[in-house]
This record gives C-alpha cells, sequence and structure tokens, in this order.
C-alpha cells in the first residue's frame, strides 16, 4: 500500500518541480493554471514558423539574457503558434493581428483581465523597456 | 511567404532624429556599441580599436535597410594585391557574438561574401590584416527593420 | 548526416587570367546557440565553423564562420584563372558533421 502511494505522488512531484521551471514556456491552458498559481502575470506569445520577425524575437530578443531573466522571475510565457487550430482559435478570441503579438493578462477578482499588447518584433533595449512598463502596471513588478 | 510585411522603422529613426538632433548622429554610425565590438577584437586578435586604422583600400558592401535578421547579404573586397592580405575579419558591434567570420585568402583574392545574421540596427566591420602586420579597418551600417506578419 | 553542399562558378568559363567567384551554398539550419524553440528551450548551437577549399588537393582558402552566419548559408570566394583543374570544398559544424562538393575549373 505505501508502495504504491509513492508511486502514485512521484509522478505529481516531478509534474508540480517541473512546473516550476518559469525558464520555459507552456501551452496556453497551462500557462494560465501557473499564473493563477503564482499570482504572476502571463505573457500570451502569438508567433507563426513562417514569420521572419519571430524568428527574430526567438532568436535574438527572447534570448537576450536581461529579457528571459526578467521574464523567468516575473511571467508565465504561453506559447501559442498559430498554424495550430486552437492557436488560431486563440487568436481570433483575442484579436490579435498578426504575429509576433503577446498579450498580457493578470488574474483579478475572479477573472483574467488584459493589462496591455503589442504586435511586431522590436529591439531588444525596447521590448526590455516595454516589460517592465507592463510588469510594473499589472502590479506584479514593484513600483 | 504568406504574409504581408509593415515597416516602421522610419518613423521611429524620424522621430529619433527630430530629438536628437543631426550633430549627434554625425557622429558615430548608427547601431555603434564600441564597447561590446572591443571585447571581440580584445578575444580574436588580441587587440583595441584605437588599433585599427581606417582604409579606405577596404569595400565593405552592406544593405543599407535589412527587413528583419535573418539573411543579411554582406561582401568584403580588398584593393591590396593578394599575398599582403593575411586575413579579413568581419564583424557585427550588436550581435551577442560580435565575430561573423574570419577569412584566410592564402591563393584566394582577398574577396569574401556571405549572409549573416544581425541581432538589430548593427554597424558592421571588416579588419583586414595584412601580411606587414597592420590592421585596417572599414566600418558600414545596416538598419534592420522590426516588423510582423499579417 | 553529410550537409549537402552546391559548388558553382561564376562564370562557368572563365578566361585564362581572368578572375571568377566561387560560390558555395550548403544546407544547413546554422543553429546560433542563441535561438528559442516553441516551448522556449535554447537550442543548442550547431553551425558550420569551418569551410576549406582545395584546388587539385590544394587547400587555396580557408573561412572560420561564426554562430551569426544565415541559415542555409552561402560563402562567396574570389580567384584568377590560371590552369584547369578540380575545385573541392570541405564543410565541417560544430556535431562534427562533414560537407564536401566539386566542380570542375575549365578555362574558355
Amino acid at each position: 500500500m505505501k508502495a504504491y502511494q509513492v508511486l502514485l505522488t512521484l509522478p505529481l512531484l516531478a509534474m508540480a518541480l517541473a512546473a516550476l521551471d518559469f525558464g520555459r514556456w507552456y501551452p496556453y491552458d497551462a500557462a494560465l493554471s501557473l499564473g493563477q498559481a503564482h499570482g504572476r502575470m502571463v505573457m500570451v506569445y502569438f508567433h507563426s514558423p513562417h514569420c521572419p520577425y519571430c524568428d527574430q524575437m526567438n532568436t535574438f530578443v527572447l534570448s537576450d539574457p536581461q529579457v528571459s531573466r526578467l521574464l523567468e522571475e516575473r511571467f508565465v510565457v504561453a506559447s501559442v503558434g498559430t498554424e495550430t487550430q486552437e492557436g488560431q482559435d486563440l487568436a481570433r478570441r483575442y484579436r490579435v493581428p498578426g504575429t509576433p503579438s503577446f498579450v498580457f493578462l493578470v488574474f483579478r477578482k475572479g477573472t483574467w483581465e488584459e493589462v496591455g499588447r503589442f504586435f511586431g518584433s522590436r529591439s531588444r533595449a525596447q521590448f526590455l523597456q516595454e516589460l517592465r512598463q507592463i510588469c510594473a502596471k499589472g502590479g506584479v513588478c514593484g513600483e | 511567404m504568406n504574409r504581408r510585411a509593415f515597416l516602421r522603422t522610419t518613423g521611429v529613426a524620424l522621430g529619433a532624429l527630430a530629438l536628437s538632433g543631426v550633430p549627434a548622429l554625425a557622429q558615430g554610425l548608427e547601431g555603434e556599441d564600441l564597447a561590446n565590438l572591443e571585447k571581440a577584437l580584445k578575444e580574436v586578435l588580441g587587440k583595441s580599436f584605437k588599433d585599427l586604422t581606417p582604409s579606405n583600400l577596404i569595400k565593405l558592401t552592406m544593405p543599407a535597410i535589412a527587413e528583419s535578421g535573418a539573411n543579411v547579404p554582406a561582401e568584403v573586397e580588398v584593393n591590396l594585391p593578394p599575398g599582403q592580405v593575411k586575413a579579413i575579419h568581419l564583424f557585427a558591434d550588436k550581435n551577442p557574438t560580435p565575430y561573423l567570420v574570419g577569412f584566410m585568402p592564402m591563393k584566394a583574392l582577398p574577396y569574401y561574401a556571405t549572409r549573416v545574421r544581425l541581432a538589430e540596427t548593427s554597424a558592421i566591420r571588416a579588419v583586414v590584416e595584412t601580411a606587414d602586420g597592420k590592421l585596417l579597418l572599414a566600418s558600414a551600417s545596416t538598419r534592420v527593420t522590426v516588423g510582423g506578419c499579417g | 548526416m553529410a550537409i549537402r553542399t552546391i559548388v558553382r562558378l561564376t562564370p562557368a568559363k572563365p578566361k585564362a587570367g581572368e578572375t571568377f567567384k566561387l560560390q558555395v551554398v550548403a544546407q544547413h539550419p546554422n543553429e546560433p546557440g542563441t535561438r528559442k524553440d516553441a516551448e522556449g528551450k535554447t537550442i543548442p548551437a550547431n553551425y558550420i565553423n569551418l569551410v576549406e577549399i582545395y584546388f587539385e588537393g590544394e587547400k587555396v582558402a580557408e573561412a572560420r564562420p561564426g554562430p551569426s552566419t544565415s541559415a542555409n548559408p552561402l560563402y562567396g570566394f574570389m580567384f584568377k584563372a590560371e590552369k584547369a583543374g578540380t575545385f573541392t570544398v570541405k564543410l565541417k559544424d560544430l556535431s562534427g558533421d562533414t560537407g564536401e562538393g566539386t566542380t570542375k575549373l575549365e578555362l574558355a
């Protein structure tokens, strides 16, 4: 019986530990659950594989040490590929004009509230500055 | 490619021009980052930016504007007899790793062409090591547009 | 896995004493080591870091590209046509994969 319980709890423990890795990106639903559980802002990142501006964000901006540190410390990133059916549905629901798009959500009073968004690639410095502003506005980065 | 790209760098750049005025722009190249470049020069050549002599013997050809930074053509040609050029090095000031390539012409003419990734709008440097130990420099600048796909 | 390597001369048949371009195109993602995948994980660096040109078995040029070369890269060289012979281009990436392409230089 005991061994059985251990077997049951191990995968759950592993999942809980893995879930604490905010350096990686999550599917939309998982990101929202994590954001709610940990009181973090969710950055929904809409991207498409054939858009060179997304590639530029992935290669140089989102991987920039300062950008990725801020995201890891304060945000949960939801990765939404608009080439999938779920991605298309979400893009329609959030009315994003194209990729790359970033929509920022905070869970307040029992509901998800949009606190900011932007569309299009950015330089590293600009993206970092905008992230900090939205972070402060969402109340997850102090004042 | 199923996309309608939009560009708005020009608007941003014009705004910056209006704010900072012309004299500030006349000094440096757009996308210059000497601190980042300096680290790479030390690492690759063991030299500093001030050890490089600007030279019009080097023709460095970069596009003025590149749509995204994924595939930017770079071409360098040195107007020195073959045998007098030991190596040609290319750097991009703003890249996380500024060193783009080192080329040893050996029996080839002192010419090299490639396509590179640029992190963002950046100054590009061609540094030529001559057979007699001089380090010659040519600089250019490429503006990497920001935008999205609709 | 061998890297697909294509070598082309322009003009295809230069005259003796004329300069010509040797262009190499390779099929390779040239992963810079800073790109994030759709799960936010960094894809490890794997780019072509050695390009060697041989003419009739003798090494005649070498390039050492860094992590910022484009995917499916192009490398262009220039030579003076002196005699007919075979160019061999050898590529190598960080993982140890290699590619080889050859082309014949014929004089007009």
